[in-house]
């Protein structure tokens, strides 16, 4: 320690008075204490103690105490972020930093730069691990749950005998239908046997449900504290539920606790009253069922038997039973239809063919003399309608139709004398077959009427 | 024990409720799908009512039984037994 008044005389000595001329400043001490701390104490230390005081608003301020001492801490906001834990007063950590001096306050701080838990907070860190771990493994996926009976015939409840939550099942079992059996699993639901007796109870179970006559497993425990339900955050029990083959239900601790146990099993209830609900049905709605299967089975047989009348009716009604004499009618009926029919097809076969027939004897006359006269030719009749083919009969006749295309003229022949030479020239003008003169048509007009209607 | 009028077809072993349930269902089916003849459908109607009698008699136990199993015993088939 002398070395302490070796150093250097402090700065101000022209105003020191002689009594402080041998005082040092504050900050010269405040110095030394800091770099004696520097030099003396490892750069990194690990210390477990309480919080208090605790100001979390951006840098943590608190205070770790243990029974016989406290220390003031830092922890800047960029250390703070990494905490992923609740802090809080009374929280057990150990915490790991340095220790230095706040020269302003000369006041010796531990600057934390890491925090972890002790004790329960070390407990929770272990759940969370646990739950990352066995969620990654696929112990909660919903493919994995199994579906509960709708009807188990026997309930395994796996409880401490002690328990309040048996009572509650009970009770409720008893409520909703007694005919359900309950069969109470025995084990302890805290401590550290409790964990390996769930596990094996589970495992039994699972093993020997069909000789027992269990459908479904209710797994349950009161409320307490995460130390006291811890036994259902053990990895054997998990396992366990994991690959039990009966349907478990589980309620464990208060609603708000989450176990391990009950992410696992393939139902979680908040109570044990709503874990002996979702498995006991209820037995007046089990009796509605009964009774509407009874009704539907008898109406279904009066339907049946329905069924059966109609058919019966409908094979009275048949002719064959109802009128035997009709069958003896019937080839006698066919015979006279069948004539009938033939009656009257007949004459409707014929009365086309004349038709048809018809249809090509007026085609015929189409194609006849008309197309001659349309390219200019005409011919010539008698009085009588009779074709005129030489010119002796023409003056043989009293008068002369001259039929042209589009109509006819009526004539009457004069100059019969030179019938020959007439006849001649008409050849020549009108081409062969029926007679006919350019002269007709003057005539016409010179003696009209009587002429017009072939005299 | 319960009268055993119901027995499966296979043997001994009373049918439980649910069973009893889906067997009626189906009787059911039977008849009113109208495929069975008609002695055969009296016939199921004779074994559905029994089947509704068997549901009526398990769902009037009024008796609550509470087997026991402890972690320790063995042979589980005499402690569930009452």
């Amino acid at each position: 320690m002398p070395r302490l008044f070796d150093d250097p005389p402090p700065r101000r000595t022209e105003d020191a008075k002689p009594k402080s001329g041998d005082a040092m400043p504050v900050a010269d001490l405040v110095g030394r204490i800091k770099r004696t701390l520097n030099t003396h104490l490892p750069g990194k230390l690990r210390v477990v103690g309480e919080i208090s005081n605790l100001s979390d608003r951006n840098h943590w301020f608190f205070s770790l105490k243990d029974e016989s001492a406290a220390i003031r801490c830092v922890m800047f906001a960029s250390a703070a972020r990494q905490v992923r834990f609740p802090v809080r007063d009374g929280l057990e950590v150990v915490a790991t930093g340095r220790v230095d001096v706040f020269p302003a306050q000369g006041q010796v701080q531990f600057y934390v730069d890491r925090l972890e838990p002790v004790g329960q907070g070390a407990l929770e860190q272990r759940l969370r691990a646990m739950i990352d771990e066995l969620r990654g493994l696929g112990h909660f996926d919903p493919e994995h749950k199994r579906p509960l009976p709708a009807i188990p015939r026997r309930i395994a409840v796996v409880t401490s005998r002690s328990a309040a939550a048996l009572q509650d099942v009970i009770d409720t079992a008893r409520r909703r239908w007694a005919g359900c059996e309950l069969v109470l699993c025995d084990v302890r639901v805290q401590g550290d046997a409790a964990a390996p007796q769930i596990a094996a109870m589970i495992d039994r179970l699972s093993r020997d449900h069909e000789q027992l006559g269990i459908d479904a497993i209710l797994l349950t425990r009161g409320g307490g504290s995460i130390e006291d339900l811890w036994a259902f955050n053990e990895r054997a029990v998990a396992d366990a539920l994991y690959r039990c083959e009966v349907p478990v239900v589980a309620a464990i601790g208060h609603e708000t606790d989450v176990t391990v146990a009950e992410l696992v099993a393939d139902v979680r209830c908040a109570t044990p009253t709503q874990a002996a609900m979702t498995l006991v049905p209820d037995r007046e709605t089990l009796s509605q069922q009964v009774d509407q299967l009874s009704d539907r089975l008898g109406l279904a047989l009066r339907r049946r038997a329905q069924q059966a009348r109609d058919r019966l009716r409908a094979a009275e009604r048949h002719t064959a039973v109802s009128r035997p004499d009709k069958l003896l009618h019937g080839p006698g009926e066919r015979l006279v239809q069948a004539s009938a029919r033939l009656a009257t097809l007949l004459p409707r076969v014929t009365k086309a063919n004349r038709d048809r027939l018809d249809a090509l004897a007026r085609h015929l006359d189409a194609v006849g003399p008309q197309r001659v006269l349309e390219r200019g030719y005409t011919y010539t009749t008698d009085s009588n309608g009779k074709v005129l083919r030489s010119a002796k009969e023409g003056q043989a006749a009293t008068s002369l139709t001259t039929v042209f295309a589009n109509g006819q003229v009526v004539s009457i022949p004069t100059d019969r004398p030179h019938a020959d030479a007439e006849g001649s020239a008409t050849k020549r003008l009108v081409p062969p077959p029926p007679a006919k003169r350019r002269r007709v048509k003057r005539k016409r007009k010179q003696d009209d009427g009587p002429g017009l209607f072939g005299g | 024990m319960m009268p055993d009028e119901t027995a499966d077809s296979s043997g001994s072993k009373p049918l439980s409720f649910e069973q009893a349930i889906e067997k009626l269902e189906s009787m059911i089916d039977d008849i009113e799908s109208g495929e069975v003849g008609l002695e055969e459908a009296i016939s199921r109607y004779e074994q559905g009512q029994q089947l509704v009698k068997r549901c009526r008699t398990i769902l009037d136990k009024a008796e609550q039984r509470i087997a026991e199993l402890t972690p320790d015993n063995a042979s589980p088939d005499t402690d569930v037994d009452e």
